[in-house]
């Protein structure tokens, strides 16, 4: 693809980093596509500057559409008219791929890359300012798609990616101008603090340079403003650069704030005072007004139900002319209840039906409102009332069937362009189902261009028109109504510049009207005018500014207590001044929400990245604490878990939410909860959750697909068996059994009968099966205790045959079984084998991330790879042991220093005696006789081989009576044999009679290390073994003892 | 035999469904080790317990502890002093 330049002109350019932009060489903004869609495959083809096949930017951001190549078609149509010129054409697409090519456009993110392509360290100061001024924002800022996980799990990668640049680009400009410029290096260091307030070092760098520019009092505030956050809000950890900076400030005449941040002075001009939000009257929309005006008269008078639909921009005033159906209705003596989607529920199921369904009067019927308990009420949700979706459905009709016929009514729903696919289904029935005498009006209110990003509310009205519903687009107020606007809100604005500049948009107008002159003739966005009033509020009052637009819907004031980590007369003031500010507004007696979502949007964008990971996870952490009780929560928990990078929580929370979309009978919205969990899935490590997360995902995803006529099953035969087989092992028998179910519904499906009773039946017997498993894990488990102290070895040979044929039938595979196995190849000398068992039950022990197993299979590994001589083996272990010991909490473990010092020692290895000795006396202060016991013997064999006769006599004697304390007959045996062999040189007759008597025990009755050990002591002294002590079959050449 | 205090703490409360829970992992446990309970002091508000146990030696007490999943914080070998 060549791109096709014929003249030089100014170049388009593009903003990536803060609003999508792009405007033309001479400075005028384009236009936009309304799509959020269409705009963030905007921003992804300019950000990645590749070439992408069609398919692969459909699955980016239209999985699920019946045509998503039509989409794409579409979206591509909307963004050749903004960046293809007549002699560029930036914007490539052939049959298969699509690319932009950047010809003759400056890209703010190409730039920086230029700037710094050799890397902020080599960059000069002013390529790394012009860099700096290029971040006016995060990436793609707002053009969040949080049902295409694709697209949001690249943006976020990205926006992380890009924070971190600025981050270190601001950092380097603050470390190069801190000593000649130390005033320009405060205005980088305070945003590098704004970008990431847990970074002490930055925090600290503000302070010094405060103090070098001799503003010591905003110094020592800047210090206790630090602290708060580091240590009360966030309670992070400090490393001592803050006090250092502190330290350097001089004492003399320093006024503290008692922890306390005095408010920021702000030059206040009569024209910037903040005015109480009053109510704000309807200006223009005559003929609006009179459309809603028939419709409510048609709905009361002639008791016929209407639907009116309102579309136009963000800001245009959709929200004020539903309110105005409202009023109208009231005072026709109807009555009328409301609802509001919100961008960050759009997979909540029924989300906007239940804040409608929540302002029905008790006298609209308890017993119907009862039966919807689980929409309205889930936490005192009976069980299930429905048995499928049109009964639910039925329900609601009858409600407001029944609470029309008293009283007409009036439903109006806010930001449909976000409804929820099931919420759309059942306003598609309520608008299809009502009778024709019916006094209803059902009022709802789109953004133009994002209601066509979502298929299922744009197939409510496109399915619906023709009697009942009537549309009404709202375009920009006339100049002079404007002017009337802005002169009612603001009467001392420059009300015709206010006209001007809103171009007839009237949220524009009203807050150009309020923010005063100093913002007019900047060409600012809606976003930014905001951005400057936040600017001037009190830094508490902006906190709770942030908090409030990161929960991205309205909030209890319940609930915004307990996030927000002030105290309650910080809170009220705070709150109070966003109302006045005309930011917050009440909603109900209840909850506050702010007054439009674009308010929301741009309090959300001043947050940097790094600070909205830490603010979604702590509510996240929130809301999970009230998940197990009320399911309704977890949509919110998903979504904030997913924000947070907190993929564990993620996928927890995914399971609750499609478990109560599945209940809800919202099976595209369950289906799509758990996409997103297996794709948070995938990022956990595994452990015994996962697994259990697991089945329960794709148990959504198998019943929200089964049943008749609904879409194909999912293949997934394989991964549910082996999911199944890992849940027994870890004995989740619920799950496992889950898991057999849910196999038996997909062979059902498909057809294949006897398959499916094969599943039913081990389904029951996974349910049945946790006494036979816990059984044979106590039984497997006492056999290993046996084996581990050296007790009854031939007992514990009878309950691995046990336990062995009770768990053989479940084909499972269980860790306590291999590990005790591996003991008793151990004991008859079959090192091959008994490494191999270990190591198996090592691989369990982890897969179930129990520690405490863990450390002693990785023990037992040390001790046969010691016991065959593989001391480097040994050595590897012991770095794994302390690693693990960390994880249980314990830092000392000598008996691990002991191997390895053991292992040094036999080595050869210089200073191992002395580490060994270091490490034995470490393992005599934790009073661990037997391992102490054992580790003697070791050394005495070693010094045996060295010819250190007196040593290894020391050792074993107090091995021996180590092990005559503990009663390990084995150590017992070991240690009297090598204190024999030694004594033969000086009594032989003595040491003969020891070793006699150990060659005729039973050999049954020891191990065969300790056989060969007492072999090894009688071929030395000359004695004939007995038969019974030299048949030593599956044993390693050389066992350690050498 | 050596007297080792196994030291515990519960948050939330132990209930006595939890301490016979333990007492039945355990008692396999105490035969094997050859360790044998002498007493437990456990606090009215049961958020703590202090248990007394004789043994060859501490890392029996502490092996029956872990094969059992009793939680403990921490344990010592002691000297009695006063009444045995």
């Amino acid at each position: 693809m060549r791109p096709l330049i014929s003249d030089i002109r100014p170049p388009l350019r593009i903003r990536l980093l803060g609003d999508l932009q792009v405007s033309t060489g001479d400075g005028k903004v384009v236009p936009l596509p309304a799509s959020k869609k269409t705009r963030a495959l905007l921003g992804y083809l300019v950000a990645t500057g590749a070439r992408h096949r069609r398919e692969r930017l459909c699955d980016l951001l239209w999985e699920g559409p019946s045509d998503p190549r039509a989409e794409l078609r579409w979206s591509l149509n909307r963004i050749r008219r903004v960046v293809n010129e007549a002699r560029a054409t930036r914007l490539q697409a052939t049959r298969e791929f699509v690319g932009f090519e950047p010809v003759a456009a400056d890209v703010d993110i190409l730039a920086v890359r230029v700037l710094l392509r050799d890397g902020p360290e080599a960059a000069s100061i002013e390529a790394l300012r012009e860099a700096s001024a290029l971040f006016r924002g995060e990436f793609l800022d707002g053009l969040d798609l949080f049902s295409c996980y694709r697209y949001q799990e690249w943006c976020i990668a990205e926006r992380e990616a890009l924070s971190r640049l600025r981050l270190v680009v601001l950092s380097e400009l603050v470390e190069r101008l801190a000593v000649h410029s130390p005033g320009d290096a405060l205005s980088y260091a305070r945003a590098v603090v704004s970008a990431d307030p847990l970074s002490e070092a930055g925090h600290a760098r503000v302070v010094t340079l405060l103090g070098a520019l001799g503003r010591r009092k905003e110094a020592i505030d800047q210090y206790d403003r630090a602290r708060r956050v580091l240590t009360e809000e966030h309670a992070a950890p400090l490393s001592g650069h803050l006090e250092k900076a502190r330290r350097t400030l001089q004492s003399d005449g320093l006024v503290r704030t008692g922890g306390r941040t005095a408010p920021p002075v702000i030059s206040r001009t009569p024209a910037m005072t903040p005015r109480p939000p009053q109510r704000v009257p309807f200006v223009g929309r005559l003929v609006e007004r009179e459309v809603v005006t028939r419709l409510v008269r048609s709905t009361v008078e002639t008791s016929s139900p209407q639907v009116l639909v309102v579309t136009g921009a963000p800001g245009i005033g959709k929200s004020r002319l539903l309110e105005d159906v409202r009023e109208q209705m009231v005072a026709s003596g109807g009555k009328a209840v409301s609802g509001r989607a919100f961008e960050a529920e759009a997979t909540r199921p029924y989300g906007i039906w239940v804040d409608l369904l929540h302002t029905m009067a008790p006298e609209d019927g308890g017993e119907l409102r009862k039966g919807l308990a689980a929409l309205v009420h889930p936490r005192d949700a009976p069980a299930d009332d429905f048995r499928h979706r049109t009964q639910l459905f039925e329900a609601v009709a009858a409600l407001i069937e029944r609470v029309a016929r008293s009283i007409p009514v009036a439903l109006t729903f806010d930001d449909v362009q976000w409804l929820d696919e099931a919420s759309a289904a059942l306003l598609h029935y309520i608008v299809r189902i009502l009778p024709g005498d019916c006094r209803v009006l059902i009022a709802c209110a789109a953004r133009a261009g994002e209601i066509d990003d979502n298929v299922s509310a744009a197939a409510v009205f496109r399915g619906t028109h023709g009697r009942y519903v009537r549309e009404i687009v709202l375009g920009p107020l006339l100049p002079a109504e404007t002017m009337q606007l802005a002169q009612t809100v603001a009467p001392e604005s420059d009300f015709a510049r206010v006209a001007a500049e809103s171009e007839g948009n009237p949220l524009f107008a009203i807050e150009l009207a309020r923010a005063g002159s100093n913002v007019l003739g900047q060409d600012r966005t809606l976003g930014r005018v905001f951005a400057t009033q936040f600017a001037k509020l009190r830094e508490p009052t902006r906190d709770l500014l942030m908090w409030a637009s990161a929960l991205g819907r309205s909030f209890t004031l319940d609930r915004f207590i307990a996030l927000v980590a002030c105290d309650m007369s910080e809170l009220v003031s705070g709150l109070h001044e966003l109302e006045r500010r005309g930011v917050l507004r009440p909603a109900d007696g209840r909850t506050y929400d702010f007054v439009h979502d674009v308010v929301r949007q741009a309090a959300y964008a001043e947050i940097s990245q790094p600070r909205r990971t830490l603010i979604h996870r702590r509510i996240a952490g929130l809301l999970a604490e009230e998940m197990d009780a009320d399911q309704s929560v977890a949509a919110d928990v998903a979504r904030h878990a997913a924000l947070a990078g907190e993929d564990r929580l993620a996928a927890r929370a995914c399971v609750a939410a499609a478990e109560r979309c599945l209940r809800l009978f919202a099976n595209a919205e369950a289906s799509g909860f758990a996409t997103r969990g297996l794709r948070h899935l995938e990022r956990t490590p595994p452990a015994a959750e996962r697994v259990e997360t697991y089945i329960g995902l794709i148990k959504v995803r198998v019943l929200a697909a089964a049943g008749p006529a609904m879409r194909a099953l999912p293949r997934l035969e394989v991964d549910i068996t082996e999911a199944a087989k890992q849940a027994q092992a870890l004995g989740l028998h619920a799950s496992a059994a889950t898991a057999y179910y849910l196999l038996s519904v997909l062979h059902k499906e498909s057809g294949h009968l006897s398959d499916a009773e094969t599943s039913t039946l081990r389904a029951a017997q996974a349910g049945r099966g946790s006494d036979e498993v816990t059984y044979a894990r106590q039984v497997a488990n006492t056999a290993r205790c046996m084996l581990e102290l050296e007790t009854d070895i031939s007992r514990s040979r009878r309950l691995i045959r046990e336990a062995y044929a009770l768990v053989r039938p479940l084909g499972l595979d269980l860790c306590e079984m291999h590990w005790a196995y591996g003991l008793l190849q151990r004991w008859d000398g079959d090192y091959g084998r008994a490494i191999a068992s270990v190591d198996r039950a090592l691989g369990l022990a982890r897969a179930a991330q129990d520690r405490w197993r863990e450390y002693n299979c990785l023990v037992w590994l040390a001790i046969l790879e010691l016991e065959c001589g593989k001391t480097s083996g040994v050595i590897r272990r012991c770095a794994e042991l302390v690693e693990v010991a960390g994880k249980l909490g314990d830092s000392d473990v000598p008996f691990v220093a002991t191997l390895d010092a053991l292992s040094r020692f036999a080595d050869g290895e210089q200073g191992a005696e002395t580490q060994l000795a270091r490490a034995m006396s470490d393992l005599r202060s934790v009073d661990d006789k037997s391992y102490q016991a054992y580790a003697l013997n070791i050394a005495a064999t070693v010094y045996l081989r060295l010819g250190r006769m007196a040593e290894a006599r020391a050792s074993a004697a107090q091995a021996l009576a180590l092990a005559v304390t503990m009663q390990r007959k084995n150590e017992v045996v070991i240690a009297r044999a090598i204190e024999a062999r030694v004594a033969a040189a000086k009594d032989r007759s003595g040491a003969l009679h020891v070793i006699d008597g150990l060659l005729s025990g039973n050999p049954a009755e020891i191990s065969m290390r300790a056989r060969l050990i007492v072999a090894a002591a009688a071929r030395a002294t000359g004695i004939p073994l007995p038969r019974s002590f030299q048949r030593f079959p599956g044993m390693i050449k050389n066992p350690a003892g050498r | 035999m050596t007297r080792i205090i196994v030291e515990r703490t519960f948050d939330p409360p132990l209930t006595v469904e939890d301490l016979r829970g333990v007492e039945t992992r355990m008692a396999s446990c105490l035969d094997l080790y050859r360790v044998r309970w002498v007493r437990s002091y456990w606090s009215a508000d049961r958020h703590r317990m202090i248990c007394e146990y004789e043994a060859p030696d501490a890392a029996s007490v502490r092996n029956v502890q872990r094969e059992a999943q009793a939680k403990f914080d921490c344990l010592w070998i002691a000297d009695v002093l006063g009444e045995p």
